[in-house]
């Protein structure tokens, strides 16, 4: 899957300039750049040892925006600084002593003739001034890694392909989405490359079903609540403060920019995720898609029908 | 578990910060919606290291938002039970 590393996809700040909304999951979802899934692993390792919750960050991300300290940056520079600041500002590690790591791999990678990346340097900085404090393991941040690794919205998509062919599976998922992803966990973990679903991350999962009549879609206004467990991460417009302040005072129009029509008739449901439950949508099967196979349904699921903003499409393997 | 408010009652968010409330969307500040479902409370130790109250999902018109917005277009919002306010609506 290398040919599908995008790694200027986090680099950028793409807004709603968004070229895919009907792209299969496959084509739209590249694996996470490795410095991402080691900076998201970092910041949960750091929640896995108690010194640290979801709450800090959240609050000095709040903090460093009103600064203005995070202007320009991409979701996971920002969440790198966030990460930072947050561990000077509860005395669990000195910013000085990421910066000084940092500097130095720099240093080691400019001696080789390599290219320095800021931001990968300042990834691995803040892993090696963690570990030399003992404060977090290698071994910690390996196991999160992998963890991190195996989360994709092909779990999403599977579990919506098996929905779609299975109405008594659908309702129970609307019903309890738990305890049904629970039952049918099997097919979970094979679906999750063997790596078990984060039990938290589903635990207050609700799933709504989209129709002809009703479209709901999915924001978090306060920051990027999103169901990573089943979804991994959110697309990087999700995030925007654009996305999030337009979408629950203009929806149509927002949806309109992300590429899909919506009618008069056709009720909108603009669920805000501001508290401890996360949303997935089941979008409407499409059309001319009888024929196919669960395995071939899930791979016509986009991520961004799971949120509610785009339709899957009925292609198959030709893409127009 | 019993909720203190129905599924279907119409409530009315509460104005300023209000209860112990760590985040809270500020746009529904003061508005009218329908209870449509009631849970928790969570107990969310990774969170939130504390208990937190029941969470409502609140049906908001969007009008009351955005002016512009037509009468078939909905916020659903999570609203913890002590950000709901004891005015009787009308």
């Amino acid at each position: 899957m290398d040919e599908h590393i995008q790694d200027d996809h986090y680099h950028k700040n793409p807004g709603l300039d968004h070229d895919h909304p009907h792209d299969p999951i496959k084509q739209i979802e590249p694996q996470l750049p490795e410095h991402v899934i080691k900076l998201i692993a970092i910041g949960e390792a750091l929640g896995d040892t108690g010194k640290t919750v979801v709450e800090d960050s959240r609050k000095k991300a709040d903090e460093l925006k009103s600064k203005g300290l995070t202007t320009g940056l991409s979701y996971f520079e920002k969440r790198l600084l966030t990460i930072r600041a947050m561990l000077q500002g509860k005395n669990i590690l000195m910013d000085r002593e990421t910066e000084l790591k940092s500097q130095q791999l720099k240093h080691q990678l400019q001696e080789q003739g390599k290219q320095v990346k800021e931001f990968e340097v300042g990834v691995d900085g803040l892993a090696n001034a963690l570990i030399e404090k003992g404060i977090l393991t290698q071994d910690a941040i390996d196991a999160k890694y992998e963890a991190v690794r195996a989360r994709t919205p092909m779990t999403g998509a599977r579990i919506i392909a098996r929905a779609w062919v299975d109405p008594e599976f659908k309702d129970a998922l609307k019903k309890d989405a738990r305890t049904t992803l629970e039952k049918w966990n099997r097919s979970l973990l094979e679906a999750n490359n063997g790596e078990p679903i984060d039990a938290w991350r589903v635990t207050r999962l609700q799933v709504l079903e989209n129709t002809r009549e009703v479209r709901n879609v999915i924001v978090c206004t306060l920051c990027s609540c999103y169901p990573r467990g089943i979804l991994g991460e959110p697309p990087e417009w999700y995030t925007d403060d654009d996305f999030r302040q337009r979408v629950i005072t203009e929806p149509r129009k927002v949806l309109e920019e992300l590429g899909t029509q919506t009618r008069d008739d056709e009720k909108i449901n603009v669920y805000d995720s501001t508290s401890d439950i996360r949303y997935m949508v089941i979008p409407r099967r499409p059309d001319g898609t009888e024929g196919l196979s669960q395995e071939q349904l899930a791979e016509i699921v986009t991520r961004d029908s799971l949120i509610g903003v785009a339709d899957p499409v009925a292609q198959t393997s030709q893409k127009s | 578990m019993t909720y203190k408010y129905s599924i279907g009652a119409t409530v009315i968010i509460k104005g300023g910060y209000p209860g112990d409330v760590k985040r809270f969307p500020e746009y529904i500040r003061g508005k009218t919606g329908v209870i449509h479902a009631a849970r928790g409370p969570f107990k969310n130790p990774r969170d939130h290291l504390d208990e937190r109250p029941a969470i409502y999902l609140v049906e908001i018109d969007m009008k009351q938002i955005s002016p512009s917005a037509k009468d078939n277009e909905k916020l659903m919002v999570d609203v913890f039970e002590d950000w709901i306010s004891d005015d009787e609506v009308r």
